[in-house]
């Protein structure tokens, strides 16, 4: 059937600390929509927390990613 | 396109590809395992596990955390790729197949042992308040001291104390990801999980990961 292709990718609304960090890990994989991606960066410029969480949840990758390798 | 001939001697069926030996060992993971389905090449055997032996240690040993565990993983996923070569699908990735044998093997060990107990990651998730923003603030950002408050040892032996209360599938799916370097659809693949189920799980465990740390430097979980 003919008609508009369906976006895999829904917009999702990041009103609230809840909201994005329920998107933490596509939005460091590069897997959000651009509009998604917008709205949480968006976030991320009024909330500190938010800031804190995501940039620890990256040390934490990182850190996990170094020590398994190691040994 | 090589052709194959097969001959009997005293030490059983010999392969012959009309390549030399050098040649075989530059054939593709796919090709030898059709050579070991079909001809049960013990050869062809031998340079899948030149090959991989390594890979498959350190997978099974991330995921059992026990050095006898993972080379009983080694030489019971030699065995499986010999018997089960003729389950394997040519029209899929070899590395998918193996992993999935890899982590069954070290999981299903996991499970019989019950070595361990696994935690409720729910009580290590960040809380948040009903209008859905963070209930402890102020989130402090740790990630510019960590390493300068905490030994690399300790923070070495926080991360692997961590991993060993995930559960086995957690665990293994933090492996493929952070250290195999698979992607979620391939984790997927392997575990026999929707992708969704692999990020759900991946991101917990991260989440987990994050508040053992941030616990241990005197800071809140969430």
């Amino acid at each position: 059937m003919a008609g508009r292709p369906k976006s895999k990718n829904k917009l999702k609304t990041v009103e609230t600390c809840r909201d994005a960090t329920s998107l933490l890990l596509e939005f460091l994989s590069e897997e959000l929509d651009p509009g998604t991606n917008s709205e949480f960066e968006k976030h991320l410029q009024i909330c500190p927390d938010c800031v804190a969480f995501l940039n620890t949840y990256k040390k934490t990758m990182e850190l996990t990613k170094s020590f398994l390798r190691e040994n | 396109m090589n052709t194959v001939s097969i001959k009997s001697n005293e030490h059983g069926i010999n392969v012959n590809v009309d390549q030399s030996p050098t040649d075989l060992s530059k054939g593709s993971d796919e090709s030898l395992v059709r050579l070991i389905a079909e001809f049960r090449s013990e050869e062809a055997l031998a340079l899948i596990l030149d090959r991989y032996r390594e890979r498959i240690y350190r997978t099974a040993l991330k995921v059992t955390n026990n050095h006898n565990d993972a080379e009983d993983v080694v030489q019971e996923v030699s065995l499986t790729i010999y018997r089960k070569a003729h389950s394997f699908r040519t029209d899929s990735k070899f590395s998918t197949w193996l992993y999935r044998l890899v982590t069954n093997e070290a999981i299903s060990r996991l499970r019989k042992i019950k070595r361990e107990r696994t935690v409720s990651l729910d009580d290590y998730m960040p809380r948040f308040e009903d209008d859905g923003h963070h209930a402890e603030r102020p989130v402090v950002d740790w990630s510019q001291e960590v390493e300068k408050k905490v030994a690399e040892k300790e923070i070495q032996s926080i991360i692997e104390k961590a991993m060993q209360e995930l559960s086995p599938i957690d665990r293994t799916v933090v492996v493929l990801s952070e250290i195999e370097e698979l992607t979620n659809p391939e984790i997927g693949k392997v575990l026999g999980l929707s992708v969704l189920a692999v990020k759900g799980r991946l991101h917990r465990a991260r989440m987990f990961l994050r508040a053992k740390l941030a616990v241990q430097l005197g800071y809140q979980a969430g």
